[in-house]
């Protein structure tokens, strides 16, 4: 077959002889691959994407013939690269084509990947990592040498994470060596299409935006506590919704049960199985945790029919396109409203039917966020998914990835990352600075001797010149970071998952927990490894896993602050609203409930000591930069000592000892004069940089996820993130990477002016100031969050002998003490 | 012994806890501590992990004062004074045996499971080494509280041992001494090391090191 556009009147006949008409996007998808063009297709989940970014680019390559990639396909969930490959493969089986097609990723048997090392299909499926991963083989050039067309599928989860920046970075390279290669990104919801395209297809080209006008319809109801159950002031519910859920789900129907977090994922799938026992078979649970094979298996079950009802977090938000689903639960905070679109688009997999999605609460206030995201999504008020802007960590671990991949020069290098939309602003300094990273070690007072990644060799080419760093960075590479898990396994040694250390800390042998979905009794910890055994019954206690939560988006905040004022006015024209008045009434009562034009702070002292809350309903993220710099000005007027708690609505500062919130609040808190040099302060006396370092550290490769070799000389270089950070602080404050911790913080907390919009907004606030009893219902959430972090301008002695003294006061009580 | 420091009493003999994590014991003129890790910041580096130099001066820095205060004959470490053989650079070897001329005390290790290469170090800078279990009367030093004798209370460290304290809203975690009825433990005198917990079968008293000074939690745990 010699001609593009006769092979693509073929695989067009090919499409309409199976029934599926093509649609008018994907022949304008495909007329401009054969064009030579770039580009972006944004349609709705469902609408036959993957054909659309491959026909054009397959009718073209069915005029070569022999070996060499062609065609590559990222996507970033190795478990679908199955799925995809079936669906590449379809027309070139059917029509005969002399194309060859596989998979790369982790899962790949040893004995193919061998021989893709050597030399690759002409059409390849992999992820981002296994994408990089390629790129270090020393043959890198020669592999990727005559590739004509890249395809970024789900771009839109991976653009807005350092995943997209990897891919970004990995694309910058293809490209040189391969200047006329083609990128369509493959993307469902989001407000900044232009964007997406441009970080899709580099700096410099001029993509094009494929839409469709197939729309659906979107439906948003939910399960509501009945009016004569009440909700309880403090409103949380918890499971208290289960017998309507179960009425609500029907084992018919296959149906996706999203949680937010995986604790809570495995105890709603405990509840409903044993509220059910009938469906035991047909029910499965689906979280990042689990073991990977199992996750397969309920893929795979999903898929096949055989499981019906899969509760999951939001390891499912991809990977589900091949799977029947007709039905979909959201419980807890929907949290963002591109993001609940896009999960309503599982259900019913055809474009152009309705879809729906029933959301349950698990508190009162959820049932406002509810009520908040349907307003907004009818506006069609969607969120952008914003790129990563020249995270440096990415870049130098990118260095070594190409130091490795045939070596490069500082000068080539640096042109070509520039082509990376995360990168077009890099200038010359922070390359260098980078380079000097991987080089020396990246310290500000002189090289570190002894470490060295990357050198240059007699050329000036840099290379990594020791095998053990090349296979530590090989095991390395990637840059999801992942909690520090134990593997935990049965008796007789079949894998379960992973589990958070600290929680496995707590447990006595035989004391039993629910992991997996299953309850288990707890044996103890043999190198490293968690082992339990099978044990009966159920119990409430489920590990928790540190992940990050993700915060309500700022549209979805400001719907908040709108839903909150409605039904504060006494709104009861939906069934949430209703259900929410015993809650709103509370609050009413208690104190009050903001209006969107006022700022409402609550005082308030409890056995734990006074406390002032404030409700600014910005996000987690912007909530807690904004605690940080309140209680840095506070600190800095009186030596004082506070911990810090945030959520989606508001903040909380915990005063240690008796401190006067209500003579020392002033609105001069809320000023925007040397804002940027107090939250820079404020930062450095608290603990957010420090959390935002273990990410940094690892993708920049400080610490290790896993080490080549035996665990024992791996122990000894095992170190946490956060000792990195104090050591740095204390002897190289200067460190390139301590900026870069600083800098997203500031970007991703303080986000680009959106603290001084903030501030803005509370200055023009009608600041509400109540004293209460006690913490009402928009504050109790507060005074129960977890995570917690302190700021303190006292001495550590100050702070214990404090302490110590209410610890002798109250012996007695369990509010204070000491524990090991 | 200085402001911040405490004193306790054990079976007989007067021990004053320093804030600097090391214990005084005056009878015998003896600095105890434990789990220095020295090369630890030496052994990132050469596994890739980028540390700063000169980390290892603070911890000299930090025995010479005390030296100069208390006026010790001799520093008996128990266990761990090395983190591991691949962290013993030409640098940090020179940088001790400099520091050690002008340091009188004797230094006695009882090797700990990280001092394997003890040996390479000894002779240049002026160590003795001792067996795995020290005794005098009343008491016994060991580095792993496993390894403890019957009878004789032991000191200890291995266990790098912390606390959270908390209360009244405030909360720090810290790194502390463990005094239970036949058992202390050191907190490790490196702070580039992560802390862990108490032993959590035995009763006892925890005194935390909180900045400049040392704080009794008496029966916590």
């Amino acid at each position: 077959m010699t001609n593009p556009h006769a092979n693509l009147q073929k695989l067009t006949d090919w499409m309409r002889n199976r029934g599926r008409d093509p649609w008018a996007f994907q022949t304008e998808a495909w007329e401009a691959q054969l064009a030579g063009e770039s580009g972006l297709i944004h349609v709705p989940t469902g609408a036959g994407k993957t054909y659309a970014s491959y026909l054009g680019s397959l009718a073209e390559i069915a005029t070569y013939s022999g070996p060499g990639l062609r065609v590559l396909y990222v996507t970033p969930l190795r478990a679908v690269s199955r799925d995809v490959e079936i669906a590449l493969r379809e027309p070139v089986d059917d029509l005969g084509l002399d194309v060859t097609i596989e998979s790369r990723t982790g899962d790949t048997k040893s004995s193919v990947r061998q021989r893709q090392r050597e030399r690759l299909p002409n059409v390849l499926i992999t992820t981002p990592e296994s994408l990089s991963l390629l790129l270090t083989r020393e043959n890198a050039q020669d592999l990727f040498q005559g590739l004509r067309q890249a395809i970024l599928d789900e771009w839109h989860e991976l653009m807005s994470s350092k995943r997209g920046t990897q891919c970004e970075l990995a694309l910058a390279r293809l490209r040189r060596w391969n200047p006329e290669m083609r990128t369509w990104a493959l993307s469902a919801t989001l407000s900044n299409v232009e964007e997406a395209a441009q970080a899709a297809a580099g700096v410099g080209s001029t993509p094009r935006v494929i839409r469709s006008d197939i729309s659906r319809p979107l439906e948003i109801t939910s399960v509501c506590p009945s009016e004569t159950g009440g909700i309880a002031w403090a409103g949380h519910m918890g499971l208290r919704l289960l017998p309507e859920v179960l009425d609500a789900l029907d084992i018919e129907h296959p149906t996706l049960v999203f949680c937010n977090t995986r604790s809570q994922a495995e105890l709603w799938h405990q509840a409903i199985a044993s509220g059910r026992p009938d469906w035991i078979d047909r029910i499965a649970l689906h979280h990042g945790s689990l073991d990977h094979e199992e996750r397969a298996r309920v893929e795979a079950g999903l898929k096949a029919g055989d499981i019906r009802l899969v509760i999951a977090t939001s390891s499912l938000d991809l990977g589900v396109d091949f799977a029947p689903v007709e039905r979909v639960f959201q419980i807890g905070s929907p949290k963002g409203i591109a993001r609940l679109i896009q999960r309503a688009g599982r259900a019913a997999h055809r474009p152009g039917e309705p879809c729906g999605i029933t959301c349950v609460p698990t508190h009162g206030l959820e049932l406002i966020e509810i009520v908040a995201v349907r307003r907004a999504a009818a506006r069609g008020q969607l969120e952008p998914r914003s790129p990563e802007l020249t995270p440096l960590d990415v870049l130098g671990q990118h260095m070594v990835t190409c130091a490795m991949g045939g070596g490069f020069t500082p000068e080539d290098l640096f042109e070509e990352v520039r082509t990376a939309f995360a990168f077009e602003s890099l200038d010359r300094e922070s390359f260098d600075w980078t380079l000097a990273l991987v080089e020396q070690g990246g310290g500000t007072l002189k090289a570190y001797r002894e470490f060295c990644k990357v050198r240059p060799d007699e050329a000036g080419v840099y290379r990594v010149p020791e095998r053990r760093i090349a296979q530590m960075h090989r095991m390395n590479v990637g840059t999801i970071t992942s909690d520090s898990g134990l593997p935990i396994r049965y008796q007789r040694g079949a894998s379960l998952g992973t589990i958070e250390e600290g929680f496995v800390r707590w447990l006595k042998p035989g004391q039993r927990f629910v992991f997996a979905g299953k309850t288990l009794a707890f044996v103890g910890i043999r190198d490293g490894v968690v082992i339990v055994r099978k044990s009966t019954g159920t119990t409430n206690h489920t590990p928790h896993w540190a992940g990050t939560r993700l915060p309500i988006s700022e549209s979805m905040a400001s719907a908040v602050r709108e839903a909150m004022e409605a039904a504060g006015a006494g709104d009861r024209s939906t069934p949430e609203l209703v259900a929410a008045a015993p809650i709103v009434d509370a609050q009413s009562a208690l104190s009050v409930v903001p209006r969107s034009d006022q700022l409402l702070i609550e005082l308030c002292e409890t056995g734990e000591g006074r406390h002032m809350f404030l409700f600014p309903f910005e996000g987690r993220l912007v909530n807690g930069g904004l605690a940080s710099l309140l209680a840095y000005r506070l600190v800095r007027n009186e030596p004082s000592t506070f911990t810090i708690s945030f959520n989606d609505y508001g903040l909380e500062l915990l005063a240690a000892g008796d401190y006067d919130f209500a003579a020392s609040f002033s609105r001069n808190l809320f000023s925007s004069e040397n804002l940027l040099e107090d939250t820079i302060a404020s930062l450095n006396m608290g603990e957010l940089v420090k959390l935002q370092f273990r990410e940094v550290a690892r993708v920049a490769g400080l610490v290790h996820q896993s080490f080549p070799g035996a665990r024992k000389t791996g122990r000894q270089v095992m170190v946490s993130s956060g000792l990195i950070f104090d050591v740095l602080r204390d002897f190289d404050p200067g460190h390139l990477l301590l900026k870069q911790a600083e800098r997203e913080v500031l970007e991703r907390q303080f986000e680009q002016g959106r603290l001084s919009r903030l501030l803005a907004r509370l200055r023009d606030s009608e600041s509400v100031i109540v004293k209460t009893e006690r913490p009402t219902p928009l504050g109790f959430p507060l005074v129960i969050e977890r995570e917690r972090g302190t700021l303190s301008s006292e001495t550590i002695l100050d702070r214990v002998e404090r302490m110590r003294a209410a610890w002798e006061q109250d012996r007695s009580t369990s509010r204070s003490g000491a524990s090991g | 012994m200085g402001a911040g420091s405490l004193d306790i009493e054990i079976r007989g003999e007067r021990l004053t806890l320093m804030p600097e994590r090391a214990v005084w014991w005056p009878s015998r003129r003896t600095v105890l501590v434990a789990d220095l890790h020295w090369g630890k910041a030496e052994t990132m580096r050469t596994a890739g992990v980028p540390v700063p130099r000169g980390t290892v001066h603070k911890p000299l820095a930090r025995l010479s004062d005390l030296a100069r205060r208390l006026d010790p004959d001799r520093i008996l470490v128990l266990g761990d004074l090395l983190h591991a053989g691949a962290g013993l650079t030409d640098d940090i070897v020179e940088d001790v045996s400099r520091w050690r001329l002008d340091f009188a005390p004797e230094i006695q290790v009882i090797p700990g499971n990280h001092d394997r290469a003890l040996g390479r170090v000894a002779e240049r800078w002026g160590l003795t080494e001792a067996d795995r279990v020290v005794i005098e009367t009343p008491f016994a030093f060991t580095h792993d509280p496993a390894d403890a004798p019957d009878g004789e209370f032991s000191w200890c460290g291995h266990l790098h041992p912390s606390v959270r304290v908390s209360g009244r809203g405030d909360s720090l975690k810290l790194p502390c001494f463990f005094v239970g009825e036949d058992m202390g433990v050191l907190p490790a005198f490196s702070t580039f090391t992560g802390g862990g917990g108490v032993p959590r079968d035995l009763a006892g008293s925890i005194y935390a090191c909180a900045g400049d000074g040392v704080v009794a939690f008496s029966g916590a745990c």
